[in-house]
């Protein structure tokens, strides 16, 4: 007995022992941990399907198992999925007879194969996909991710534990962890721009990026884009990252590459590779998006935001090319009541209408943009949809209550929308110059190089998601648009922080550990070669 | 062939990754997408399984799942195929479900699908519907320009979906068609294979504003009744003064309705239109 009350008083000290000596993996278990008391005990909870989880779930062979006539839409999330054949578009994207890409579908599969074995003969969760255990697998993915960014931030253990437990933290909020069980495929885009954060501080960490540092960051921002097209704004914030430091100079070319321009210019081939191939992917990707839906968007971005903000449609429409009977429609979305598209003049849009063009009016009428940035972080003050209920209709909660298990975000981000006009511009420029600062006046620090670097993109990948968020969606369905945004200005937090512990390192050890592991650099030993 | 070096394995492997996928870019094109040949079933008479909100929701226009047979569970059956035409048909590629649900309102006609129900002047119907079915986009690609005028089913709820399991041509003609007759038991809606205690004709007027406001709720009522009687003979078939039923004149915002009641009170089942021609 005594010795049972021993071990059990030791327990902390033992679990600090662990922390310190295999901090990453410690850290990365412990959020895993809390993050599934966090989602399941007292009952899972997710979020309900706005009928967007129809194009993702019917890849799968499933339909939602039927909920009672008396259930209202969207009051409570739907987990349970049955098996169901679907032939041809009625599988597709919003029935535009082309598919739903993203690669969300993959941890669904994966719960599917769980479905099929645990849940329907451990768990007792009958049907052919619950999204009870599609939970599991994005909590262990950012767990992992979490873990990795204790390895890759500078400072300290505890320090860089803590660091990592804010990312945890917001992670585990209910503005994002929600996601998690839900069938849409924004968790797949929360968990790939998680991970881009440690693999883009190691990337810039090292002082040669090899294959592994690439293809981790390409791997993981293919994923990301690949989730969701409107991340494509990590690109700005991937391919400077990519092409700031040479790596070493393919063996092809060292012959040509002996002094020292050359050798920074071809030590770059292979990331500049790298950013051809991410730029072809997303242009790739782009394309095979469904017409249908990008008619939506450019809808709601001409009559939505545009028009439905102007002071002047006439002469907004002039302006556009666009037929002046279009007025009618300024303000509508395609559904509405008054929508273009049940007009005679609707082709003449969609023929004439174009993104392209949307920048072109903002680029000349430039004072609109003030307009459309109030908007959009007005539209922060609520990081989440509140028409989608987020527990089980057996839950004994009423339809459409909100979990409220970790609200930090919510809560930070409502009492921010009165200055929302000061604490944005301000966080995201900001951490963008101090970035960018840190990173280029102390690049000879690996610490400052690497939250500097990763802070600055991360911060630029945030603004460009805001306005293409705004110049896409508009104003419509904010909450649910702008997650992203909202992910990424959690994470400027405990970059920042971690760049001020940065910029404290680099302060007192000016030059690069000789702990850090280099590469073979043959690029430069031929330089000294030829000065010798 | 040994190839030597990483960098030649490397540019090896992304050549036949590459070469790989430009084999199989036409395998690729339904990836993410449902089964089957994406191909239509037009033929009049053949009937559909469509047990799922999106396979009947006008913004996945087409249905290429395989018919079935028509005495086994189904939601819509086939009454007509017409010719698309006009500018939509024109488009290269199919346009986009909202302007085509637009542009093709009224397409497939009301009438033709009650004519093919069975239905006559004066039958009100209730749980039917049509549903337009249009070429799925490879057929569009070759140059299909048809619509397919299914007759769809009700009611359909978030828990379940109405099917049948007979032939719905000519099914107004006898008993079978009576669940899409309109009745009502109190002031409940029921199909008149339900016991009910009047059964609806299509027939109706409408009073203006200024009448509502000039004339109290009997003549109103006195008024419509006069109005229906003609009609009710020509529904059954029958002298207007059969003495088992009575008009009952119902009034909504601005329209009297007819009912057909039993002048006992009595409630049936069946229509007083294909089959019961004495009350109990």
């Amino acid at each position: 007995m005594s010795l049972r009350r021993a071990s059990i008083a030791e327990l902390p000290q033992r679990a600090w022992l662990l922390v310190r000596a295999h901090p990453a993996w410690a850290t990365g278990f412990g959020w895993a941990v809390l993050m599934l008391v966090r989602l399941y005990v007292g009952g899972a909870v997710g979020l309900a399907d706005n009928f967007d989880g129809h194009r993702l779930m019917c890849q799968l062979g499933v339909a939602p198992h039927p909920i009672p006539a008396d259930q209202p839409l969207w009051a409570f999330i739907t987990p349970r999925y049955d098996a169901y054949t679907w032939y041809g578009e009625s599988c597709s994207a919003g029935g535009s007879g082309q598919p739903y890409l993203t690669t969300a579908v993959a941890p669904l599969w994966i719960a599917k194969f769980l479905t099929a074995t645990l849940g329907n003969h451990v768990l007792g969760l009958p049907g052919a996909l619950d999204l009870r255990l599609l939970g599991p697998v994005y909590i262990a993915t950012a767990a992992a991710a979490i873990g990795w960014c204790v390895h890759e931030l500078p400072g300290r253990a505890w320090i860089r534990v803590l660091l990592a437990s804010a990312i945890g933290l917001a992670v585990a909020d209910s503005a994002f962890a929600l996601d998690f069980i839900s069938p849409l495929s924004d968790p797949a885009g929360l968990v790939g721009v998680l991970l881009l954060v440690p693999a883009l501080l190691r990337l810039l960490r090292v002082e040669r990026p090899g294959w592994r540092e690439l293809a981790a960051v390409a791997a993981v921002t293919v994923w990301t884009i690949g989730a969701k097209t409107q991340l494509s704004s990590l690109l700005i914030a991937v391919v400077p990252c990519l092409l700031a430091r040479p790596t070493a100079v393919p063996r092809m070319l060292r012959r040509i590459a002996r002094r020292r321009t050359p050798a920074a210019i071809f030590g770059r081939v292979p990331a500049a590779a790298v950013c051809a191939g991410l730029l072809v992917f997303t242009a790739g990707f782009q394309q095979l998006q469904p017409r249908w839906l990008n008619e939506i968007v450019l809808y709601d971005a001409y009559f939505g935001e545009l028009l439905g903000h102007s002071h002047h449609v006439q002469a907004d429409l002039k302006a556009l090319h666009l037929d002046p009977q279009l007025a009618k429609a300024a303000g509508s979305n395609v559904v509405a009541p008054n929508t273009a598209a049940a007009t005679p003049y609707y082709p003449d849009f969609l023929e004439h209408a174009s993104f392209g063009k949307e920048m072109v009016f903002y680029a000349e009428h430039p004072w609109r943009l003030l307009g459309l940035t109030g908007r959009g972080l007005a539209g922060m003050d609520a990081p989440r949809p509140s028409y989608l209920g987020d527990y089980q209709a057996d839950s004994g909660h009423a339809p459409y209550a909100q979990d409220c298990r970790v609200c930090v975000v919510e809560a930070a981000f409502t009492l921010a929308e009165p200055v929302r006009w000061i604490v944005y511009p301000l966080l995201w420029g900001g951490t963008l110059v101090a970035g960018l600062l840190l990173a280029i006046r102390k690049r000879r620090n690996v610490a400052a190089r690497s939250v500097g670097g990763t802070l600055a993109a991360l911060s630029a990948a945030t603004m460009l998601q805001f306005y293409l968020v705004m110049f896409s969606d508009g104003q419509s369905d904010l909450p649910k648009h702008m997650v992203f945004t909202d992910f990424g200005t959690c994470l400027l937090g405990p970059l920042a922080v971690a760049a001020i512990v940065a910029l404290d390192l680099a302060t007192q050890t000016p030059l690069e550990p000789p702990s850090l592991p280099r590469q073979a650099d043959p690029a430069p030993a031929a330089v000294a070669e030829e000065v010798g | 062939m040994i190839v030597r070096g990483r960098g030649a394995r490397t540019v090896l492997a992304a050549a036949l990754v590459l070469l790989a996928s430009g084999c199989s870019v036409g395998s690729l094109r339904y990836v993410g997408m449902g089964i089957g040949d994406y191909t239509t079933t037009w033929t009049v008479g053949s009937c559909h399984r469509l047990d799922q909100p999106e396979e009947v929701d006008p913004v996945f226009p087409s249905d290429t799942s395989p018919a079935v047979p028509c005495d086994t569970p189904h939601e819509s059956e086939t009454y007509a195929v017409v010719p698309l035409t006009g500018a939509v048909a024109k488009q290269a590629h199919r346009p986009s479900p909202l302007w085509l649900e637009r542009a093709l309102t009224g397409a497939c006609s009301w009438n033709a699908m009650t004519g093919y129900l069975g239905a006559k002047p004066l039958d009100a119907l209730q749980d039917v519907g049509i549903l337009q079915i249009l070429p799925s986009e490879p057929e569009w690609e070759r140059g299909v320009r048809q619509i397919r005028c299914d007759v769809l089913l009700g009611p359909r709820t978030s828990a379940s979906v109405a099917s049948a399991s007979v032939p719905l041509h000519e099914i107004l003609a006898g008993p079978a068609g009576d669940r899409f007759r309109v009745c009502r038991t109190g002031y409940q809606q029921v199909g008149c294979d339900q016991p009910h205690e009047a059964e609806l004709i299509n027939a109706w007027i409408k009073f203006t504003t200024a009448q509502l406001a000039k004339q109290t709720a009997k003549q109103q009522t006195h008024r419509i009744a006069a109005f229906c009687a003609p009609y009710f003979a020509r529904y059954l078939g029958a002298p207007a003064d059969r003495a088992s039923h009575v008009v009952l004149a119902v009034t909504g915002k601005q329209v009297g309705q007819c009912w057909l009641t039993d002048a006992k009170g009595r409630a049936w089942s069946g229509s007083l239109r294909s089959g019961v021609k004495e009350l109990p």
